[in-house]
């Protein structure tokens, strides 16, 4: 299922085309911005040294919605996953993994696995 | 045994170690299916068939889990569902997710397998006191026999792949539940709080939000699931809660030196209240039994026991969440029956002055 365009959330007249991400403590928190707002956006962050974790995903709805960007198992697509912080099936960490590696780095602040594998 | 009877499971009864603050420890493991989509995204036969598989996996549990059994949560009445929130062994969101979500549960309440809730499966162990070792070590156990027959899913690089990316790599959430009211008393509560935040632990309230939980009880429990291994996860948690147990108890000497008669006066006027008001509304409840918790666990209150106070701030989660979170603002008929049950199960209780 793909997500419509959101207004930007700060001038609340052009569509968003990116998401920007910031974590503070466990929480993590999205503005979806349009290409001037986000600009504006980044260098008030900057100014005020707020973390931004490196972190402004392009949303890329072109591409979201296009179904040759889709998960073949489940139908998500890449804008599900930023916008939504959330992939529909295990195979959709194989089909977006660049963006999916991004994403966990926002949520978790690594991405590698130190701990068990399954006993099977 | 049947385990869906309410029993009060072991992790109330309050007899685990240093379980006058910290009242329970949770070990919960997520876990997927590889060749299913998430719940969120999964038709209603693909629930069914995840429900199948689940239930073929179970028999190897009973070795250490006996009675162990799997329902359909739309099959259960709504007296088991309220008992379920409230013995903290289903989610909100699994009691109202409807069709296509079951629950596995032992007699001692000890460990809760949810079945498609968030993802396919939420392990968890729950039990008495501050025990994160021995809670990650039964989750771990119960992981590693379902992992003997069910597919799940996995990378070298992300670890176990689950719903949320706050959960992948290894799926654990280990969290305490502590009753932290001397602190708040002597205002030592944020600034502690936030020595745990800089340890690298989450700290919520348990019901409310932030500092402002209601009933002074707190959840510790990490912030992160990858980057760490599973032992390294279950000692920060632990030695986070084993500092601020430290400072509760610092906290409640300090109260029984300096505020011994103010304390005294709070718990007689909250149990007085407790045991006549024909209702109480939430906040009033869990505000009043923290008082009456505290005075108890400082040996004031004759015929208390940690296990009857446990028992009745959990027993007030049910009829609260529901009424927050599903949207239904009139408390009336549940403060009636939330004042009663107060009313029935304190009425032997006083103060005793020492």
């Amino acid at each position: 299922m793909a997500v419509e365009n959101p207004i930007c959330e700060c001038c609340s007249i052009r569509p968003a085309k990116l998401v920007v991400v910031r974590r503070r403590r466990d929480d993590t928190y999205r503005t979806f911005v349009c290409c001037e707002c986000a600009e504006e956006l980044t260098r008030v962050y900057v100014k005020n040294g707020l973390d931004l974790d490196g972190m402004v995903l392009g949303m890329d709805r072109g591409a979201g919605s296009d179904t040759a960007y889709s998960c073949r198992l489940c139908g998500t697509t890449l804008a599900d996953i930023v916008v939504g912080g959330r992939p529909g099936c295990c195979a959709c960490y194989g089909k977006f993994g660049g963006e999916i590696e991004n994403a966990i780095k926002v949520a978790q602040g690594h991405t590698l696995h130190m701990g068990k594998t399954p006993e099977r | 045994m049947n385990p869906l009877e309410s029993n009060i499971p072991d992790w109330l009864k309050g007899d685990g170690p240093d379980s006058d603050v910290v009242i329970s420890t949770r070990a919960r493991l997520a876990r997927s299916l590889a060749e299913f989509p998430f719940p969120s995204r999964a038709s209603g036969e693909d629930l069914t068939m995840i429900v199948s598989e689940v239930r073929q996996a179970l028999s190897g549990l009973a070795e250490k889990f006996p009675g162990i059994e799997l329902a359909s949560v739309d099959k259960l009445s709504d007296e088991v569902k309220s008992f379920l929130l409230d013995a903290h062994l289903a989610s909100v969101e699994q009691i109202i997710g409807g069709k296509g979500r079951a629950i596995v549960l032992e007699p001692r309440g000890r460990l809760s397998i949810m079945i498609n809730e968030e993802d396919h499966l939420r392990l968890q162990i729950i039990l008495s006191g501050l025990v994160c070792e021995e809670a990650w070590e039964m989750v771990d156990w119960a992981d590693d026999v379902l992992a003997q027959k069910l597919a799940y899913g996995f990378s070298n690089t992300y670890g176990y792949l689950t719903a949320s990316l706050s959960n992948v790599g290894t799926g654990l959430r280990v969290s305490a539940m502590m009753h932290l009211a001397a602190m708040r008393l002597t205002r030592k509560l944020n600034e502690q709080l936030r020595a745990a935040y800089d340890l690298g632990v989450s700290v919520r309230g348990v019901f409310g939000e932030g500092t402002q939980s209601f009933g002074d009880l707190f959840q510790v429990s990490n912030e992160v699931t990858l980057g760490l291994n599973e032992r390294e996860i279950v000692e920060r948690v632990r030695s986070v809660t084993a500092y601020l147990l430290a400072q509760e108890r610092l906290a409640r000497k300090e109260l029984l030196s300096r505020h011994r008669t103010s304390i005294l006066n709070d718990a007689a006027k909250s149990l007085k209240t407790l045991q006549t008001s024909m209702r109480v509304a939430p906040q009033q409840a869990f505000t009043l039994m923290s008082s009456l918790r505290l005075a108890t666990a400082l040996g004031f209150v004759e015929n208390g026991s940690g296990a009857l106070m446990n028992e009745l701030l959990a027993g007030m989660r049910a009829s609260t969440e529901l009424s927050m979170r599903v949207g239904s603002r009139d408390d009336t008929g549940a403060g009636i029956e939330r004042a009663k049950l107060l009313r029935n199960k304190l009425r032997s209780l006083y103060i005793n002055e020492g």
